[in-house]
């Protein structure tokens, strides 16, 4: 049994973090009156939300949110234009967020939504309460959530966004999502085939990973770009030597939405198959942690800045979303690589200190797509058509972790079917 | 002797836990009754439907039986509100009011309740939960599933509790004071992941037979195992419009058997995070809760593969569907009258 001190303060903690809850409590009423009135607009404070992003083009200023919940937005004074919000996509389920867009004519109306902190992204800190602006008072523009929505401001998201005064009304009301419009969705992919030039990673009987990550990859590629709206570049195309730290800064000079590093696995003594995806992370299992280090080998980064950069592991959007990605593309990757062999072992997600997921600004994975220590997968790995399938499967586990979070791209003319093909 | 038969008392307060699950939902009330219901809501296609099962919306079971006449809804993905859907929403809106309405409440009763919730989506989630819960009771608190099951059992110092259910695997570490996130971790290969698993193995086993997901989540409530099993697992499944026996032996323990990496993962890892002196304690204490925690042979798996680095006990609880929801129930009885009243007055 706990202790009794420890039990009252359990109490006590529970009821602090509920406080907020409970509030508003609404009047007393019968379970069966609600169910027939469902209206508490009355019970509703209103908070501004600051900061916002703000695009401006001319004198015309959108202002853009991001959300993962609905809330109810109004029209506060002339000078707003509108306010609309993308549509979610009932029909398949999917969870996509919401893009709420405010128009303004006016620069100077819009201009009262300061801070503006492009880039950046809103901690609770930055939002203050303030009352609700009545109708003699519409000196307050912005957009206003009911003030519930404070418990999810980590589902905040803001990117920068390019309107005009003269593409707003047409591109908004054209149906296509805003979320595309806006550029919210993943737009930069980069995927690192692994080791290269002088570092030829695992070495098999007679294959080097680095071959394999390589002519993965570019298959990779090819297979992406067929998605519309997606720029998929290569840290390497060739056989060539290249730091841990020029991938991570090539990834972020180009502003990667995310980030695949492809691999080999090789683990010796061991003869099965297994398949492993890595997202960045502290790890305490020491196989990991040699596997990190042989990984790390070629970092070129100087102990003080890789300890500036482990700071920046607080990033837990990040990490949250590179948890979902390796878990979507370890799924689909285990789950098509034992069809061929049955003997493949799914060895799950794991967070590991690669360095190669340490310094990047985007999501990102270490997919460890293949194992060279079994040597019937090795002979397959030598023909097109296994790296061609290992290949497609990524592009599903890519695609599958896409279309959870953002709308894909609908791929170019004649490849529809062979998207429903790979997502099947 | 027979027991002394006392009045009914009224009163007027009622405490009730709340457990929302992807695959189950539950209810414990301080007036004695436990209920669940599966996470089901359906409303009927048209007014056809409506007139021939005589009901507005059917929930649970009821609504998957009559699943062809209904727009079916399972509104708690991942043990949490689906975001964004006013459908999904309305759904566990009804599904709150249903369970509460199985509690039996009397008139006038004020409602204090516990709501359990996945451990990792508390922060998140808290909001729709409120939303789906406001209209029903006088006053709210949100706790994590496995904090609640854990608090149940008066297990909180130098424990680890593992609540499986249908969407996410909750992980919980108990030391004595109130789970902070960092405690805390989600998985969401869980119950369901382990349905699709067995769901893949068996189409491509036996792919002119005719069988869904909810047939295999069937298969797997019955049958589920790691480990060995005694004799052949099988079960009956139509094969063009005949019944046919089929031996699902091996896929089943393959399907129950994948969610158990990511678990040992995690479950050491949250082990580390122990004071080293207390790692042992703990190793003792590691609690299995919710559906999945009725896969025969994951305790002794999990207890196998943890002794590798010392002695460790894994126990499971005793009724896992009301586990979350009775924690929830003895947290809201527990608390002070002075700390819901203090809320009452704001």
């Amino acid at each position: 049994m706990f202790k009794q001190a420890n039990k009252r303060q359990i109490l006590k903690d529970v009821h602090d973090e509920n406080l907020w809850l409970v509030g508003k409590r609404k009047s007393r009423r019968s379970v069966a009156s609600l169910k027939s009135s469902k209206d508490n607009s009355s019970q509703r404070k209103w908070v501004q939300l600051s900061p916002i992003f703000v695009a401006m083009g001319g004198a015309f200023v959108a202002v853009v949110v991001t959300l993962w919940f609905e809330f109810s937005a109004q029209k506060l004074n002339d000078s707003m234009i509108d306010v609309q919000h993308s549509a979610q996509d009932y029909s398949t389920g999917a969870q996509s967020p919401l893009v709420y867009t405010a128009g303004f004519n006016d620069l100077n109306d819009a201009a009262l939504l300061a801070p503006v902190l492009p880039h950046e992204r809103p901690v609770i800190e930055n939002f203050k309460p303030v009352s609700l602006p009545n109708a003699s008072s519409p000196s307050l523009p912005g957009l206003f959530v009911d003030e519930g929505v404070f418990e999810d401001l980590e589902a905040f998201e803001l990117r920068q966004a390019t309107v005009t005064p003269e593409n707003y009304h047409a591109l908004a009301g054209a149906g296509i999502p805003l979320a595309q419009l806006f550029g919210l969705n993943v737009k930069t992919i980069v995927i690192d085939p692994g080791h290269g030039g002088k570092d030829p990673g695992a070495v098999g009987a007679s294959v080097y990973e680095k071959d394999i990550a390589l002519d993965v990859a570019k298959r990779l590629r090819d297979r992406l770009l067929e998605y519309e709206g997606y720029r998929v570049l290569m840290t390497r195309e060739v056989d060539e030597t290249m730091a841990l730290n020029d991938r991570v800064n090539f990834a972020n000079a180009n502003s990667a939405d995310l980030f695949i590093s492809i691999h080999v696995n090789y683990f010796p003594g061991d003869q099965k198959s297994f398949i492993e995806t890595y997202y960045f992370g502290p790890t305490d299992d020491s196989k990991i942690a040699e596997l990190a280090a042989r990984e790390n080998n070629n970092s070129h980064y100087p102990y003080a800045e890789f300890k500036e950069i482990i700071l920046k592991i607080g990033d837990t959007l990040k990490s949250q979303e590179s948890k979902q990605l390796a878990y979507a593309v370890q799924r689909n990757l285990h789950k098509q690589m034992h069809k061929i062999d049955k003997g493949t072992r799914d060895h799950g997600i794991k967070a590991a200190p690669f360095v190669v997921l340490l310094g990047l600004d985007a999501p990102g994975i270490l997919a460890e797509v293949s194992c060279l220590c079994n040597r019937d997968e090795e002979q397959r790995l030598k023909t097109s058509e296994h790296r061609e399938s290992i290949a497609s499967f990524l592009e599903k586990g890519i695609v599958t972790y896409l279309n959870k979070n953002t709308r894909v791209g609908g791929k170019r003319n004649g490849e529809k079917e062979k998207l429903a093909k790979a997502q099947q | 002797m027979a027991k002394k038969k006392s009045s009914p008392k009224r009163s007027s307060k009622l405490r009730v836990g709340i457990d929302l699950g992807t695959s189950r939902s539950a209810i414990s009330a301080s007036n004695g009754k436990r209920k669940f219901v599966e996470s089901y809501v359906g409303w009927p296609k048209d007014f056809i439907s409506e007139k021939v099962l005589g009901k507005s919306v059917l929930f649970g079971q009821e609504a998957l039986d009559n699943r062809l006449s209904l727009e079916l809804c399972r509104p708690l993905e991942h043990g949490v509100i689906k975001e964004g859907t006013s459908r999904d929403e309305e759904a566990v809106n009804q599904l709150i009011s249903h369970l509460i309405e199985l509690a039996e409440i009397q008139e006038g009763q004020e409602i204090y309740s516990v709501v359990g919730v996945p451990a990792e989506s508390l922060r998140a989630n808290k909001l729709a939960i409120k939303r789906a819960v406001e209209d029903y009771v006088d006053s709210l608190m949100v706790v994590s599933e496995p904090f609640a099951a854990a608090y149940g059992r008066g297990v909180l110092n130098n424990a680890i509790v593992i609540d499986i259910g249908a969407g996410t695997v909750d992980f919980c570490i108990m030391h004595g004071s109130m789970p902070t996130d960092d405690d805390q971790r989600t998985l969401v290969t869980a119950g369901d992941y382990i349905d699709e698993h067995l769901y893949a193995m068996l189409k491509e086993k036996y792919p002119e037979s005719d069988f869904n997901l909810n047939m295999v989540r069937k298969f797997k409530e019955e049958h589920s195992y790691i480990g060995k099993t005694k004799g052949k697992i099988e079960v009956e499944i139509p094969v063009g419009g005949k019944i046919m026996v089929h031996d699902i032996t091996e896929e089943m323990g393959r399907a129950c058997e994948s969610i158990l990496p990511a678990v040992l993962e995690h479950t050491m890892e949250l082990i580390a995070r122990f004071d080293p002196e207390y790692q042992g304690l703990v190793r003792q204490n590691i609690i299995l809760a919710g559906g999945g925690s009725q896969i025969k042979g994951l305790d002794k798996a999990i207890e196998a593969s943890l002794k590798e680095d010392g002695l460790c006990k894994v126990s499971v609880v005793d009724d896992p569907i009301f586990a979350s929801a009775d924690g929830a129930l003895a947290l809201a009885k527990d608390m002070p009258d002075d700390y819901w009243q203090n809320m009452l007055d704001e």
